[in-house]
């Protein structure tokens, strides 16, 4: 069986910035991934790579043993992939039912499974009676739900979900969780970014931690527990180093008045 | 607010100006280069020009004539400030009062400034230089007097802007809703077409044509009744010549009456409309000016600065009410109960446009087509440019009707292939920049897993029937002006699709090679890059060339006509048909290797569609 995910010094540069520098992911088929980092570390550029959305500089990678430079392969790849990209990809002018239909259609789902997938989902997700509205006038955490309404709908092999757990209420987040965890429960895949260490902590088999556009951690999550929490090991990478001095750094902050 | 606040204020306008160009390419920076340093002779020039215009002309004429020339200014400028604000509706995000309102100055503070920040537009670097140096010019030929005529005019620049202000603050509190927002901006854009149509209107009507183009046919009829008269023998040479001189004599006084009949009556209506309305006392007033009487331009300076800041006034309370969270224009945004009666899952139930089937067309193309139909169709930005070619079709209804005008038989299709040209400038847009529309709906297309071909064909047909309703109206007015021989008109079918076939073809590469990012919601470009638009126009014009193929089949029908007299035979239907044949193998042969290349090219063109704007 191959890998869900396998890259060999995979870079991309913006100008003479490297945003991703050189990484080689591993990602096992049903393992639930967390790819961590600080802000602008390289996780969404890394993810829009491994998706098809942007172009690498540098470096190979295979998805579900799929390479993803070559054309009819990436396309195969992409039959099997269900994706929240970072920006995500809604059509402004379709209601929520009309965007997944036409999702739906583009993975050739038979019509009426999408019409039961899509009552099912938009049920689950509480967005049921804010199908008749736009996207375009959907909340933040509403237009979440629905990416991640897209990303199922076809029931893919493998997860790409950029912070799924960003803008939305505490009980979908709940749901969310639960239905992922049934997801890799089966033996799909997920890889997923998040700035909420508790949730990757209490999902996730695996971890990743990216700085600076370099891999700087990898491996299974009991593993890196071993020898100090998660919260831990990533501020000791990510190389905060402020210990809880942080407010001793602005002085000025204290204190009432000027 | 104080000094500080101002500076930190233009600072931020200025950066905001620097980083926009700074961040556009080389040639950007060129094109704005040349155009800062010719903005400033030009103003110098105008003021020079209208000084002149002042000073020399204008003190002979006549009241009235004072009236009109500053009616006219006085129009141009609110039709150049109108468009000032269309454009500044359709942008995604001004300088909105929201981004400041949390800082530590005064709401009136920051009311002021933005107000005054609307001020820095182009219509006004143009106007009042102009006006300006009239009132000078007429000042120093006429008499100081006149110079109180700039009061009425400072204050009528006061009152429109003001009036403008308040009304844009209205619609911007109707638009918080993002769907409202584009309806708004779709009708009061068709408010403008309308009131742009209307001097076209006054010219089909043309209500002066009765007095003043009779002359020359009645001078003419005299001469030949005195011709015949002549010619007869009836009279000698020297009678006939002097009545001849006799009869354009009479003529031309009759004429002159008539002329100044029509003039006392523009005069009037010209006074009594300036009087109705209360923009109309700024020329007013300055025309009471060359007259010696500065009480009218008194009275509307002191009236129009009351206009300008009872607006400014009741714009503030608006301002402080919608922040304050009392603002009601409108209904605010009715949730829809939650109906739990979610759609049965009969399959018996209605099938949803975006569920439809298209025969003989693979699942990717039709789910493509019916979506991109489906977001045209709801987009008020692309259904407001479908509206536009009612403005063709008045121009072009007028035309046609306006004489009678004779057209040969062979000639009439070709007014069907201009009528098609406009369907497809207009469509053109929606093809030749087709990934830039929904700028993140194109990552949906990225993500999945369709052959790109079908995404093109897809994109291509939804756009057909938009052509087809945008060239009936024209195509059934042109067929009842100049009905076309039966043969033709079938040709005419055949050469529609050749013409989108082509048209496809061309707007694709486009699409693929030169994506322009659009800013949201909108169809203005986001930035101008050089190239692209380079690009864009390059490929437009070449399109162009293209389509003169389609002229092919009566072309030849015409030459055959001419040459070798072979006359009546249906000889374009024919070669119509094997042409729109040929044309459509060509397209699907393109489609395999635009399809391709829209892959290798696919993640550059999302970098570019949806680069971060502002
Ligand atoms: N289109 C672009 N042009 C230039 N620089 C970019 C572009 N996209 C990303 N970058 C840069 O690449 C770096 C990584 O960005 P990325 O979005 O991958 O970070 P991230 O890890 O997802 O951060 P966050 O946690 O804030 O989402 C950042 O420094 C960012 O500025
Ligand atoms: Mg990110």
């Amino acid at each position: 069986m191959t890998l869900a995910i396998e890259t060999s010094q995979l870079s991309r540069s913006f100008g003479d910035f490297r945003a991703v520098d050189g990484i080689d992911l591993r990602v096992e088929r049903g393992t639930f991934y967390g790819f961590l980092g600080p802000n602008g570390a390289g996780k969404s550029t890394t993810i829009k790579m491994l998706t098809g959305l942007l172009a690498p500089s540098n470096g190979e990678m295979r998805v579900l043993g799929y390479n993803m430079a070559d054309r009819v392969e990436s396309i195969e790849a992409k039959k099997r992939l269900g994706v929240i990209p970072e920006d995500l990809a809604l059509f402004d002018n379709l209601t929520a039912r009309e965007y997944l239909t036409f999702v739906g259609r583009m993975y050739l789902v038979p019509r009426e499974t999408i019409r039961t997938r899509i009552d099912e989902l938009l049920a689950i997700l509480g967005l049921e009676a804010e199908e008749k509205k736009l996207a375009m006038e959907y909340s933040h955490g509403m237009k979440k739900k629905l990416a991640l309404a897209a990303a199922l709908l076809s029931n893919p092999d493998l997860l790409f979900l950029d912070e799924p757990f960003e803008g939305v209420d505490a009980v979908t987040s709940r749901v969310i969780r639960d239905l992922l965890a049934g997801f890799v429960a089966r033996g799909s895949t997920v890889f997923l970014t998040s700035h909420v260490l508790e949730i990757v902590e209490r999902l996730c088999t695996h971890v990743g931690i990216i700085v600076k556009g370099k891999l700087v951690e990898q491996s299974s999550l009991e593993e890196l527990r071993q020898s100090s929490s998660l919260e831990t090991r990533f501020l000791e990478m990510a190389g905060a180093g402020l210990d809880g001095e942080a407010s001793h750094k602005l002085p000025w902050l204290e204190g009432v008045g000027r | 607010m104080n000094i500080e606040h101002l500076r930190a204020f233009i600072w931020l306008r200025w950066r905001l100006f620097v980083n926009q160009l700074t961040r556009g390419r080389t040639a950007n920076l060129i094109v704005f280069g040349i155009l800062g340093v010719l903005a400033i002779p030009s103003i110098v020039s105008l003021f020079i020009g209208a000084f002149v215009i002042g000073y020399v002309a204008m003190p002979e004429s006549d009241p009235t004539v004072h009236l009109l020339v500053w009616d006219g200014l006085a129009l141009g400028f609110l039709f150049m400030w109108s468009i000032g604000i269309l454009q500044e509706l359709q942008r995604s995000e001004g300088m909105s009062l929201s981004k400041f309102l949390h800082l530590p100055v005064s709401v009136a503070g920051v009311f002021v400034l933005n107000y005054f920040s609307t001020l820095l537009s182009l219509s006004l670097v143009i106007f009042v230089p102009t006006m300006t140096g009239l009132v000078v010019g007429m000042t120093l030929s006429m008499d100081s007097m006149y110079l109180v005529a700039l009061f009425p005019i400072l204050a009528f620049f006061f009152a429109v802007t003001a009036l403008t202000y308040h009304f844009q603050g209205w619609l911007a509190s109707m638009m918080v809703n993002p769907r409202r927002r584009r309806t708004v901006i779709v009708m009061i854009t068709l408010v403008f077409v309308f009131f742009a149509q209307a001097p076209s209107l006054i010219h089909v009507i043309q209500p002066w044509r009765g007095a003043l183009e009779d002359l020359g046919e009645k001078l003419a009829k005299d001469q030949k009744d005195l011709d015949a008269e002549f010619g007869a023998g009836k009279v000698t040479a020297i009678q006939h010549t002097e009545k001849v001189q006799e009869s354009i004599r009479k003529r031309t006084s009759e004429s002159n009456g008539q002329g100044k009949k029509l003039w006392s009556q523009v005069e009037e209506v010209a006074w009594v409309a300036n009087l109705a309305v209360p923009i109309g006392w700024m020329p007013l007033g300055a025309a009471w000016c060359a007259e010696g009487n500065p009480l009218p331009a008194i009275l509307a300076t002191l009236v129009l600065t009351g206009i300008g800041a009872a607006s400014l006034w009741r714009s503030y309370r608006t301002t402080l009410r919608m922040y304050l969270g009392e603002f009601t224009a409108g209904d605010s945004v009715s949730n829809p109960p939650p109906t739990k009666s979610v759609a049965p899952l009969d399959p018996a139930d209605k099938v949803t446009l975006i569920e439809k089937q298209i025969p003989g067309l693979s699942e990717y193309a039709t789910v493509v087509a019916l979506v991109t139909f489906r977001s045209i169709i709801r987009a008020p930005e692309t259904k407001m440019l479908l509206l536009s070619p009612i403005i063709m079709l008045g121009i072009f209804g007028t035309m046609m009707f306006r004489g009678p005008m004779y057209m040969p038989d062979m000639v009439r299709p070709l007014v069907f292939v201009g009528v098609m040209a406009i369907a497809l400038l207009t469509a053109w847009q929606l093809v030749a920049n087709q990934f830039s529309l929904d700028r993140a709906a194109f990552r949906a297309y990225v993500l999945c897993p369709a052959p790109r071909r079908e995404i093109l064909l897809g994109k291509n047909l939804a756009v057909a029937p938009i052509v087809a309703v945008l060239a009936l109206p024209m195509v059934a007015l042109a067929q009842i002006a100049f009905p076309m021989r039966i043969d033709h008109l079938a040709a005419f079918l055949f050469q529609f699709v050749s013409m989108l076939a082509i048209f496809a073809m061309v707007a694709n590469v486009c699409s693929i090679l030169a994506p322009i990012p659009m800013a949201q919601g909108t169809l203005k470009p986001a930035s101008t890059h050089f190239l692209p638009t380079v690009i864009q126009l390059g490929l437009f014009m070449l399109h162009a060339g293209f389509q003169s193929v389609v002229l092919l089949p009566i072309g030849i029908e015409i030459l055959l006509a001419h040459f070798a007299s072979i006359e009546g035979w249906p000889i374009a239907l024919p070669l119509s048909i094997v042409e729109c044949g040929v044309l459509v193998l060509i397209y699907r042969w393109t489609l395999g290797w635009q399809g391709d290349w829209l892959m290798t090219r696919e993640q550059r063109i999302l970098e570019e569609v949806t680069a971060k704007t502002q």
